[in-house]
């Protein structure tokens, strides 16, 4: 194979590398594999990279040391928060049906206000029409 | 990251002590991931405590039909990415300088597997992590680094499928280029 020949395939054959993995390759990048000591480099370099990436998972960097008790106090005040929360929605929900409830006896209730209101003022009306007009005369 | 089940149950059931226990068990991976993908530890900080007041309320909804370390990076990275966001918005990024990434010490490991060695490795890759740009930093860490899947990545970044994989291929290439001297030796 010429050089040039050469180059072209394994410039082809490394853009398959990142993909780690080898069952990703094409029968040609895995014959080129064969024959090509460089490329073989290459893709060992890959590999090691995939490992150590993966290993770092395991490294936790150190954390600030004041991060802990600042986490415990936040979420306690969240939680204390959300108790508040539910508990008030618990009670409004209550309060809300009793409302209905409430304003439904009152509705019949302020229907015959409405109602005696209606004849008390058209009594009084009345009275005081007469009377005005009493007045007026 | 190891929470017992009993541990998850406890919180799901609304008990505080559980929930502090939880806290304690995981803050400083929620922390780690949160300052891969941020960039800097003050933003870490507030990604990390917003994470557990976000738990707070959906906690319930995990199934156990995952890990639960990865469903926690899940909630974890979309708090961080929501933080990039804003920031952005607002034109400001701010980025600890790659080689102060070896400054920062990580947590003593209970883990005799992790040697001084791959300690010394982790504050190369962290710091090779650090120096690319935001899109291909924040895909590098969820799937390469945490294991989340390509669905729920293209998801959260609101990209394709297909874009989030050609921009995690050529973070991995810049990756390679960068630590060449390491991974050759290696
Ligand atoms: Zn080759």
């Amino acid at each position: 194979m010429s050089e040039k020949a050469e180059v072209m395939e394994c410039a082809h054959a490394r853009e398959h590398f990142p993909a780690f993995d080898q069952k990703e390759f094409s029968p040609q990048v895995l014959a080129h594999l064969e024959r090509c000591e460089d490329c073989r480099t290459q893709l060992a370099e890959y590999r090691v990279l995939q490992a150590g990436l993966a290993s770092l998972a395991d490294i936790d960097l150190q954390p600030p040391s004041w991060l802990l008790g600042t986490i415990t106090e936040r979420v306690a005040e969240a939680a204390r928060r959300r108790a508040v929360i539910e508990e008030t929605r618990k009670q409004l929900g209550r309060a809300t049906t009793v409302t209905t409830r409430q304003f439904g006896e009152h509705r019949v209730a302020a229907g015959s206000a409405l109602g005696l209101a209606v004849l008390a003022g058209a009594v009084l009306f009345g009275r005081s029409k007469r009377h005005g007009v009493k007045v007026a005369a | 990251m190891d929470v017992p089940d009993s541990v998850i149950k406890a919180c799901q059931e609304g008990d505080q002590a559980a929930f502090e226990e939880l806290i304690r068990l995981t803050h400083a991976s929620v922390y780690s991931l949160s300052l891969r993908i941020v960039g800097n530890p003050e933003d870490a900080a507030e990604v990390t405590q917003d994470v557990f007041i976000k738990l707070l309320r959906v906690i319930k909804q995990f199934r156990g039909d995952a890990k639960f370390s990865t469903w926690l990076y899940r909630v974890t990275s979309n708090v961080a990415i929501t933080l990039l966001r804003r920031r952005s918005r607002r034109n400001v990024e701010v980025r600890m300088e790659p080689e102060d990434w070896s400054l920062l010490p990580a947590v003593e490991s209970s883990d005799p597997a992790v040697t001084a060695e791959q300690h010394s490795l982790r504050a190369r890759l962290d710091a090779a992590i650090a120096s690319l740009p935001e899109d291909h930093r924040t895909i590098v860490v969820m799937k390469d680094v945490y294991g989340l899947g390509f669905d729920e990545i293209a998801e959260q970044l609101k990209i394709q499928e297909g874009a989030a994989r050609v921009r995690l291929f050529r973070a991995r290439q810049k990756l390679r280029v960068l630590l060449r001297d390491e991974l050759a030796a290696g």
